[in-house]
């Protein structure tokens, strides 16, 4: 089937409101910033942010990304620490879902754009799957570097040797990185990016995805993207490589020894896992006659 | 106190009469200045849809900022033409670092002057005594004192440099500075756009990083400081020929600062500038600006993280993020702290 023009977008859409709550001229604004940061793995990409209807620093960025790439024909789905449920996951859904006359859902495998908050899908995506990423400090380079200019020339000469030195202080002080989640990454061998937080689980499964990976900053003004099969590795000596979180159990709704789980009480001995879609196919793979 | 007005007891009394001149206030009574605080930080000079959001935020000013700026932010924008002086009527203007200045001080409407006691006395259902500038944007000269216009009074800046055997640092060229609702600051912004960011940076962020940038100068002396009413023009659709779309009153301070010039002693001028008629604002804007004009960090902060830090919507978004659910990225850290050796 042909794709709908522009025009019958519009016709088909009839409310005075622009189609996806932005107007024409900010999505083209953000899909430009989405095409060059595509061209350039792992770069911050400046845009124009614009003030959405939530506040900056709750996804604005990511909502902004999605808003601009959404169209009719797209199912939508949104998580906030990989769940559906979270109230400010749901209200984008929501006005995502409204605004672009698009279908949501809570199933990642329906899905074909993923708007998540801090956390990778579980389940494993597909190259006609968009992800997208609320990034709240698109510099990775800002706990060691104060001044945002001068992080910019070290990006272009592609000097990270102050990143390389918090990483070998952390080392040999503490024995491993004091990165919780949002551990650096190499986009491309070449740019260090922020991953956005997501746990270091989540740092360890970015590499060689079929998918686009865009990661909005609304609240700073910048993209970046990891075009699909990119070499994406955290920050990490040859022979000090990043661990994952461990947990204290398994998952105690799906059984789940693999996923990313979360205690529910500290010290509680509950471990459940935090993508709920994920836990929730699993269990529903159990149930299901084979 | 300003030596000109000193002694006159004439011109106190004057001033004080300008105070509520503008009569019943069109909206919320009592909170002109809250509702031009709310504009110039929007930077969108809307005093209805300002007193609107006032309303529903209940009072939260930055809830209303982000009200207002987000309403804005879905409607077309129109390129106006630059701000002609010669349009903008002055009504009021003070210099604090010369008695008699060119031009004239012009006292106009002056909160200094009234007491700073809570008046327990006034009638519940009489408007609040507020400072309401002139009076409204559209009333320039309520009291008829004949105040001149921007272009009649010439700017402390131009008397500096004039002076012979005063050093003044030369200003960063303005650039062609970006419309921040069209472009994103970027890393190295013009001075036009740091401007821009000043205009509608977070009052209480302007005022405190001003004091930290202050308690490291050796000078800082208001030039002056002036308050008018500016007209805004576009170009008509057709005809191209610029219309009279808004009145708009701003408050406008220039800082005299200690700089470097040449290797001895000068000046830095910094310039502050902000919709509506809070002094304080357009103040502080030009202290953070003279600052960075004479090449210093404002209280340990480069340029970029200073403007950062008076971009009102985007630190109050943060940190009213801390109560979102943390639980998958703070069970990472947790498992850090737990493990901090890790199984190698």
């Amino acid at each position: 089937m042909r794709p709908p023009t522009v025009a019958e977008l519009a016709a088909r859409h009839a409310r005075s409101a622009p189609y996806a709550y932005l107007d024409e001229r900010s999505k083209r604004e953000v899909r430009r910033a989405i095409l060059k940061a595509l061209c350039i793995p792992g770069r911050q990409v400046p845009f124009a942010s614009r003030e959405m209807p939530i506040a900056r620093g709750w996804g604005s960025g990511g909502l902004q990304v999605t808003l601009s790439c959404v169209g009719p024909g797209d199912v939508v789905k949104v998580i906030d620490q990989g769940d559906d449920g979270s109230f400010n996951a749901a209200a984008m859904r929501e006005l995502i879902g409204s605004s672009a006359d698009a279908r949501t859902t809570t199933r990642t495998a329906e899905a074909t754009l993923i708007q998540s908050r801090h956390r990778i899908p579980e389940l494993p995506l597909r190259a006609d799957q968009l992800l997208i990423l609320q990034l709240p400090h698109p510099e990775p380079l800002r706990r060691v570097v104060s001044d945002p200019r001068r992080a910019a020339r070290l990006h272009e000469a592609g000097d990270y040797t102050a990143a390389w030195l918090d990483l070998y202080d952390d080392e040999a002080r503490h024995g491993a990185p004091r990165s919780g989640a949002d551990h650096p990454v190499l986009v491309d061998r070449r740019a260090l990016a922020s991953p956005s937080p997501v746990p270091r689980h989540d740092v360890l499964r970015l590499s060689d995805r079929p998918h686009p990976i865009l990661l909005g900053a609304g609240r700073l003004e910048r993209i970046v993207a990891i075009p699909p099969h990119t070499d994406v590795r955290p920050l990490a000596f040859d022979d000090r490589p990043l661990r994952p979180e461990a947990f204290g159990g398994s998952c105690s709704r799906c059984g789940s020894e693999t996923s990313y789980r979360v205690e529910r009480e500290l010290g509680g001995g509950r471990w459940e896992c935090s993508d709920t879609d994920a836990c929730a196919e699993r269990r529903r793979g159990r149930e299901a006659p084979t | 106190m300003y030596a000109t007005v000193q002694a006159s007891e004439r011109l106190i009394a004057a001033s004080r009469s300008l105070i509520g001149a503008a009569g019943a206030p069109a909206t919320a009574p009592g909170l002109e200045l809250l509702r031009d605080q709310v504009c110039a930080e929007a930077g969108v000079w809307a005093p209805e849809a300002a007193a609107r959001a006032l309303r529903q935020a209940r009072g939260d000013v930055g809830r209303a900022v982000t009200l207002v700026r987000v309403w804005a932010a879905t409607l077309p924008a129109h390129a106006a033409e630059p701000c002609d002086d010669a349009s903008v009527r002055i009504t009021r203007r003070v210099s604090a670092a010369f008695a008699d200045i060119p031009g004239g001080q012009w006292l106009g409407s002056s909160p200094d002057f009234d007491s700073r006691l809570l008046d327990w006395g006034e009638a519940d259902e009489s408007p609040a005594a507020v400072l309401d500038g002139a009076g409204g944007a559209a009333n320039g000269d309520p009291a008829g004192t004949g105040a001149p216009r921007r272009t009649a009074l010439g700017r402390v800046g131009g008397l500096l440099r004039a002076a012979p055997g005063v050093g003044v640092a030369e200003p960063r060229d303005p650039g062609d500075g970006p419309d921040p609702f069209d472009e994103p600051l970027g890393s190295n912004p013009t001075r036009e756009a740091r401007q821009a960011a000043l205009a509608r940076g977070e009052t209480g962020a302007l005022v405190a990083l001003a004091n930290v940038a202050l308690a490291g100068r050796r000078e800082a002396v208001a030039g002056e400081l002036c308050v008018g009413v500016a007209e805004l023009c576009v170009p008509h659709p057709r005809s191209g020929r610029p219309v009279r779309v808004a009145e708009v009153p701003v408050s406008e301070a220039t800082v005299c600062g200690d700089a470097e010039v040449d290797g001895t002693a000068g000046f830095a001028l910094g310039f502050g500038i902000s919709a509506g008629r809070v002094e304080r604002r357009a103040l502080a804007a030009a202290v953070i600006d003279a600052t960075l004009e004479a090449g210093a960090p404002v209280g340990g902060l480069a340029e970029l993280p200073a403007l950062a830090a008076v971009d009102g919507l985007a630190t109050s978004g943060f940190v009213d993020h801390l109560r979102l659910p943390h639980f998958a990225s703070f069970a990472s850290y947790l498992d850090r702290v737990r493990n901090p050796e890790g199984p190698r």
